[in-house]
């Protein structure tokens, strides 16, 4: 089984770097950059052999969500992110294309969502599900930067 | 996929699904292949090396029967080595890796742990195959590795246990592997009267995903069988989480 860190490195580590996001891996496909109360959710998903990256959210009454980027994927990436892709030839390739154009779009068009401004979330449309072990792992982070954390039952 | 019936060469067949002979990458065929294969070494052929490995010689002999130096030969010796040994090292981890598959291939799974997202409990119907959708990142990748991430392309029943689609990674072409390996396999479960559980609830952000090649949102994988179970009958039972055909 491929450990996918390495490649997350090349791809993000521009966004951890500029926006200081703790990072955290989960195990060989799944990995987290931690900011201030939210947390980029970064998979590999071996199914789809495909790459995506998801935003969780501590809410104000101390619940974890993950919410599907889908959305602002559509209405702000463009053809010049897209174009990143590239032509790879084998799964990898593949996945390594989509981490690098999602990381591009999101440093290209998503400085608000970056740097922890949800208003994104008012009226969007995916209300946020409930993870187990996304609430599980993240749930010690951001009880160590000093919020409220609800129990995640076993 | 899981739970596949118990056969005699699992082992091989799955050594085949992986492009691995029981011979590959060990010393013994490594010399005569890359003999074969005119594979030279700084633009000059290694026939001398080879017909002296075919005599049982070491390298240093070899090196001056070639006109170079005992330091050469000994390089020689050292690489051979290496590689025959880094080869086998490989070799003896796939193969080990390949029998532990082997091993749980034939392995009916009729209970499984892993809470899912949907809420569902999961419990094997005795009298029939019971088949698990659901979203890889939310579910089915726990799912699957509770039930030993076996890779197979066996998708018969499994009577009174479980049955997931997990068929091995070289098998993956994302042109082909709707019609090759998901749909059949959705069918054989469709055919059967399979109960369908599923493990995420089927929503839009599930169902759906950006596709970074294109900036077009597709099906995801997952979508795609939600999509075909739908066409051929079935609709989303909320209260048991599952796909009933109406």
């Amino acid at each position: 089984m491929q450990d996918y860190e390495e490649m997350v490195h090349e791809c993000y580590d521009p966004l951890i770097k500029q926006y200081k996001y703790q990072f955290a891996k989960y195990d060989d496909d799944e990995f987290f950059l931690i900011g201030d109360g939210f947390a980029l959710y970064l998979f590999v998903d071996r199914r789809d052999r495909r790459a995506d990256v998801r935003y969780v959210l501590l809410g104000s009454s101390g619940s974890i969500k993950t919410y599907t980027l889908m959305y602002i994927q559509k209405q702000r990436y463009r053809q010049e992110d897209f174009a990143l892709y590239g032509a790879p030839q084998d799964i990898d390739g593949r996945i390594k294309s989509d981490m690098t154009v999602a990381s591009a779009g999101l440093q290209n068009h998503c400085q608000d969502i970056l740097s922890g401004d949800n208003n994104w979330l008012v009226n969007y449309p995916d209300s946020g599900t409930f993870s187990r072990h996304i609430a599980r792992f993240l749930a010690p982070y951001f009880r160590r930067q000093g919020y409220y954390v609800k129990p995640v039952e076993e | 996929m899981f739970g596949a019936a118990p056969q005699a060469n699992q082992t091989d067949d799955l050594a085949k699904a992986l492009g691995l002979t029981p011979q590959q990458g060990t010393a013994p065929i490594a010399l005569p292949e890359a003999k074969q294969l005119e594979i030279k070494e700084n633009g000059d052929p290694l026939e001398p090396y080879f017909n002296g490995f075919d005599e049982g010689r070491t390298g240093e002999p070899l090196a001056e029967a070639a006109g170079q130096s005992d330091a050469q030969g000994a390089a020689l010796d050292a690489g051979l080595r290496q590689d025959a040994d880094a080869n086998a090292t490989l070799l003896g981890q796939r193969m080990g890796e390949l029998a532990e598959d082997a091993g749980n291939v034939g392995k009916i799974i009729t209970k499984i742990e892993y809470k899912p997202s949907s809420g569902v409990i999961f419990k094997a119907n005795p009298n029939k195959t019971t088949t698990i959708l659901g979203s890889f990142d939310k579910d089915m990748k726990n799912i699957v590795n509770e039930m030993g991430n076996v890779k197979s392309t066996d998708f018969g029943a499994r009577k009174g246990g479980f049955n997931v689609l997990n068929v091995p990674d070289e098998l993956y072409d994302p042109n082909t592997f709707w019609d090759l390996y998901n749909k059949p396999w959705l069918d054989e479960a469709i055919n059967r009267g399979d109960d369908i559980v599923l493990a995420t609830k089927p929503d839009e952000n599930v169902l759906t995903r950006i596709d970074y090649s294109t900036g077009q949102e597709v099906l995801t994988g997952f979508g795609q069988e939600i999509d075909y179970l739908t066409q051929k009958g079935y609709v989303y039972d909320v209260a048991t989480n599952t796909m009933k055909f109406s």
